[in-house]
């Protein structure tokens, strides 16, 4: 499978707008091992409501790109692209930090272990070089077409 | 095997899988040859990763692919049988 850094997200994905939570693939290390990014737009819709006047990126949508992240490394690291992965399990997540509109998320993850359709990853999340966000995904493969 | 240490050893295994799939019931509750997936307890696919990580992290036991996985993740059984074939002539740390 090609590096996915060389390629669209939309290539990488089944996500689309406005559900899509990673930007781009920064870079894959070995092939387990993937650091990924997005940036928090301001004029994101469900700032209107988390929180009126005090807009603070929701701890799910922090869950959610580190799943993205963690989908694009579990199909590279299985080398079936158009397979896709659904989130199954979420465990020992820490939000450690607030994550402000504007920030830029660096997403990092790396495969843990697969067993059959699952595949545990160990995800963090980074902004200006401060974990803001930590924690183990189960993520279960679905073939692709 | 001295019949003491095969009884820790189901101990341990018992242990390990309520740990592992946060089980909701006493280790001592499980049975032996109980079948952990479907009707018996009712474990599922994302508890078979997590006994995969538990057996290499308790015991340092690897499940090399899934067919292996199907023989061995039955019951208590036949995890303690494998660990023993695969520890055979080692101690169980």
């Amino acid at each position: 499978m090609e590096n996915p850094c060389n390629k669209d997200i939309t290539e990488l994905l089944p996500h689309r707008k406005p559900f899509l939570f990673i930007d781009k693939v920064v870079s894959i290390e070995g092939s387990n091992k993937i650091v990924a990014q997005k940036k928090i737009n301001k004029d994101d819709d469900y700032f209107k409501g988390h929180f009126p006047g005090n807009p603070i990126v929701p701890g799910v949508l922090i869950v959610e790109s580190m799943a993205q992240a963690s989908g694009i490394i579990c199909a590279y690291n299985h080398g079936e692209a158009q397979d896709i992965y659904f989130l199954s399990s979420i465990s020992n997540v820490r939000f450690r930090h607030p994550v402000f509109p504007g920030d830029t998320l660096i997403v990092k993850a790396e495969v843990l272990a697969r067993f059959g359709q699952a595949v545990k990853t160990s995800v963090e999340c980074v902004v200006n070089n401060t974990v803001v966000a930590e924690g183990e995904l189960v993520l279960s493969q679905k073939k692709g077409a | 095997m001295e019949q003491r240490d095969e009884i820790d050893l189901y101990e341990r295994v018992k242990k390990m899988i309520v740990r592992a799939v946060k089980l909701k019931a006493p280790f001592e509750s499980i049975e032996n040859d109980k079948l952990l997936f479907g009707g018996g307890l009712g474990l599922d696919s994302i508890d078979a990763l997590e006994l995969v990580i538990a057996l290499e992290k308790e015991f340092g036991i690897r499940i090399p692919d899934s067919t292996v996985g199907k023989r061995v993740l039955v019951s208590v059984d036949t995890i303690v049988n494998y660990i023993k074939e695969n520890t055979s002539g080692k101690s169980v740390q």
